[in-house]
């Protein structure tokens, strides 16, 4: 009877064993999960944070935070809005970090970026001089954030001051736009009218559009030689008719000429801008990024 | 030199933001789409003359008596977006009549040059010259510059 | 009884390893039913997040072809091409065999069809073409090469194409007629050329081809005119600056009547393509 149990039982161990070390329940092991549990949500939003995925991943994080409590997560949250350009999303999801997280500081330097990439620089700087969330340990960065807002406007501080703000690695490149920004080499509106008036297309030539200016030069001329032509000739009905049409030319060639500087001038600060923009995205605005963000 | 330079930094942003807007499709939901096989047309909208305001009867009369009598048959000689006709009514319509005038005897002048032609325009999404009516309305903060290498849509 | 005893306790064990084994796999393959099901209900957005859920818990991808693959067509029916191709390259690469290879590949070519990016379209078929693996797909080749032609407006190269399949095929019957409805324009350029206003009256613009037959020998009279009576200056202005300007006008818009005419011919058959055609479409 005894002997009976006992091979009965060797007979159930094998079975176990074999079943439990078969491929299969290795392979059903693995796959017996809950892919909706909070931790593999987390998981699984990480990963798609990492692949920029971030409204997918935005979902998962709300998903998880309904039942943890996790400062980096909510970080996450807000750094993706603001990478979407959902800046004031951004700025909210980073107050709610500013008073008990660890996470403090990058969240307020994160925040004050939302802002300044906001473009509405006279807020952000409004921002920064109340001082409601600034302390010591980011002053420094928001004090280069806000002599760049002067830089992107029209109102440059005195130069001292502005270079004082950034680190010795910074100061050249700096001091390279800021000199840009102060001299940029703009045109005036005004000598291209008078150049134009005195001679039709000179103010389109000063302009840097020299093609035009010939245009206008020899549109303007060639109807004005028409005119006298006419009237030399007995023509005066012709005659006015292109009379009126270089004066028309030559009208609109003044106002083109001031047309001209002002795009002249718009593209001389849309170069500029350009060139900063793309040194603020390489230095990362001068905020530190958070070592947990996948990038 | 200089020029060039800039165009180089330009390119290397532009080629950045191409690069980044890969990852975006999914930034907004989207749902089904239509997908048309016909051939995109590009045909100009039909001009009628308006009878809001004496201003801008004149300006639509203009233009429908432009665009049916001459414009048709004086051929594809508008390299611009908007053409030539369109530019005078939109610029009119913006500014006012003198303004709208000056602005169209200084279109006339660069659609004449015909050295300055692309790339010293950014390319419209029809193929032709983009010259847009606020960067001539003498308001500078109106004023886009477009990168020469990108096509407008 | 010692026996039973034994197969009833084995098939106790087997029953519970294997209930273990059934639910463990559910849960991957009850996700890919959720996942299929929001494709199904074209939620495809919703349907991504879910094959990418797949996907990302799928530690032995067994489910990586079908999925890639289920996330390129939601791609491409949100008419996201480019991701639709990135995702078909995907299940290419995790293929498992020459028909699920073929497959991703024919969705790549569709994908690039219904993108207008013919070229590519056409060079990935001649690289399937010439693939040994489908030498038995070669009809399919030709058909899905005929759709690049007709959605590129080349009739006549799709025609050809259908033609290699049967010369009874249906959609190379379309393809010929649209070649043969289609205008000429390089007969409209040069029939104007001779007699202004006469490209336009042969695309049926016939007021058009009056103005532009007035306007060309109003002008033409002008200019003669002004040499006859030895106003050179005014001549060349005139012939220069006015008529060869209307008679080159003359000619682009012919051509651009012709042009447009097509434009109208071959959509009247791409919508019929679009909305009546049954068979296969990219």
């Amino acid at each position: 009877m005894l002997n009976r149990y006992s091979s009965l039982l060797q007979f159930i161990k094998l079975v176990i064993i074999l079943f439990s070390f078969s491929p299969l329940r290795i392979l059903a092991q693995e796959n017996d999960i809950d892919l909706f549990s909070p931790e593999n949500r987390l998981n699984f939003g990480n990963h798609l944070f990492c692949e920029k995925d971030y409204l997918r991943a935005i979902s998962e994080y709300r998903n998880y935070l309904q039942n943890s409590n996790n400062d980096t997560i909510r970080f996450k949250i807000a750094f993706a809005l603001m990478e979407m350009g959902r800046y004031d999303e951004s700025m909210d999801n980073f107050k709610s970090l500013f008073f008990s997280s660890e996470l403090e500081i990058p969240a307020k330097l994160s925040f004050y970026k939302s802002q300044f990439l906001k473009n509405d620089f006279n807020r952000f700087r409004l921002k920064v001089n109340q001082q409601p969330y600034v302390n010591d340990r980011i002053l420094a960065t928001l004090g280069k954030l806000t002599q760049v807002s002067y830089l992107i406007e029209n109102t440059l501080p005195d130069s001292t001051s502005f270079i004082n703000n950034f680190q010795a690695d910074e100061r050249d490149k700096m001091l390279q736009f800021y000199l840009e920004k102060k001299y940029p080499g703009y045109k005036s509106e005004s000598t291209a009218t008078i150049l134009s008036a005195i001679l039709p297309g000179l103010g389109k030539i000063y302009a840097d559009e020299i093609g035009d200016g010939l245009t206008s030069f020899l549109l303007t001329g060639v109807l004005g030689f028409l005119a006298y032509n006419n009237f030399k000739n007995d023509h005066p009905t012709r005659g006015w008719i292109f009379s009126g049409l270089a004066s028309y030319f030559y009208a609109g060639n003044i106002y083109g000429s001031a047309a001209a500087v002002q795009n002249y001038n718009a593209g001389i600060k849309f170069n500029f801008d350009s060139k900063l923009n793309f040194y603020l995205q390489s230095r990362e605005y001068f905020i530190p990024k958070p070592d947990f963000l996948c990038r | 030199m200089n020029r060039l330079h800039s165009a180089i930094v330009i390119g290397i942003i532009v080629f950045f933001f191409v690069s980044s807007a890969h990852g975006q499709t999914d930034w907004q939901r989207w749902g089904k789409a239509e997908v048309s096989y016909e051939i995109e047309t590009t045909s100009s909208p039909t001009v009628r003359i308006s009878d809001s305001g004496v201003s801008s009867f004149f300006v639509s009369a203009f233009q429908v008596g432009y665009t049916y009598l001459f414009s048709n048959y004086d051929g594809d000689n508008c390299p611009f977006h908007p053409t030539c006709s369109a530019f005078f009514v939109q610029s009119v319509k913006e500014t006012n009549l003198l303004k709208g005038v000056l602005m169209f005897a200084d279109r006339f002048t660069r659609d004449t040059n015909i050295f300055k032609r692309y790339p010293y325009y950014p390319m419209y999404k029809t193929g032709r010259l983009f010259d847009p009516v606020h960067n001539y309305k003498l308001r500078p903060k109106e004023i886009k510059i477009y990168p020469r290498d990108i096509i407008v849509k | 009884m010692q026996i039973i005893g034994r197969l009833i306790i084995s098939l106790i064990v087997c029953l519970v390893c294997c209930a273990h084994h059934l639910n463990a796999q559910d849960a991957l393959s009850r996700q890919l039913e959720h996942a299929n099901n929001m494709f199904e209900s074209e939620l495809y957005f919703d349907a991504i997040t879910e094959f990418k859920r797949l996907l990302f818990f799928d530690k032995f991808d067994v489910y990586e072809y079908d999925v890639n693959y289920k996330i390129a067509l939601s791609y491409k029916y949100g008419g996201k091409f480019d991701q639709s191709i990135v995702y078909f390259k995907k299940a290419e690469q995790s293929s498992r065999s020459d028909d699920e290879v073929y497959n991703a590949k024919v969705q790549i070519i569709r994908a690039n069809i219904l993108r207008r990016t013919t070229d590519n379209a056409l060079q990935l078929l001649e690289d399937v073409n010439n693939d040994s693996r489908f030498f038995n797909k070669r009809d399919e080749i030709n058909y899905w090469r005929g759709w690049a032609y007709m959605l590129s407006d080349n009739w006549e190269e799709a025609a050809n194409s259908f033609s290699l399949i049967s010369y009874d095929h249906p959609l190379r019957a379309l393809a010929v007629k649209v070649d043969d409805d289609k205008y000429s324009v390089t007969f409209a350029k040069v029939i104007s050329y001779i007699l202004p206003g006469f490209g336009q009256f042969y695309t049926g613009h016939y007021l058009s081809g009056l103005m532009s037959l007035g306007w060309n020998a109003m002008l033409g009279y002008f200019t003669i005119n002004a040499f006859v009576e030895d106003r050179v200056f005014d001549g060349i202005f005139i012939g220069n600056l006015l008529w060869l300007r209307f008679y080159r006008g003359n000619v682009q818009n012919a051509e651009k009547f012709a042009e447009q005419e097509n434009v109208r011919i071959a959509n009247q058959a791409l919508r019929y393509l679009k909305n009546n055609y049954v068979g296969d479409r990219p």
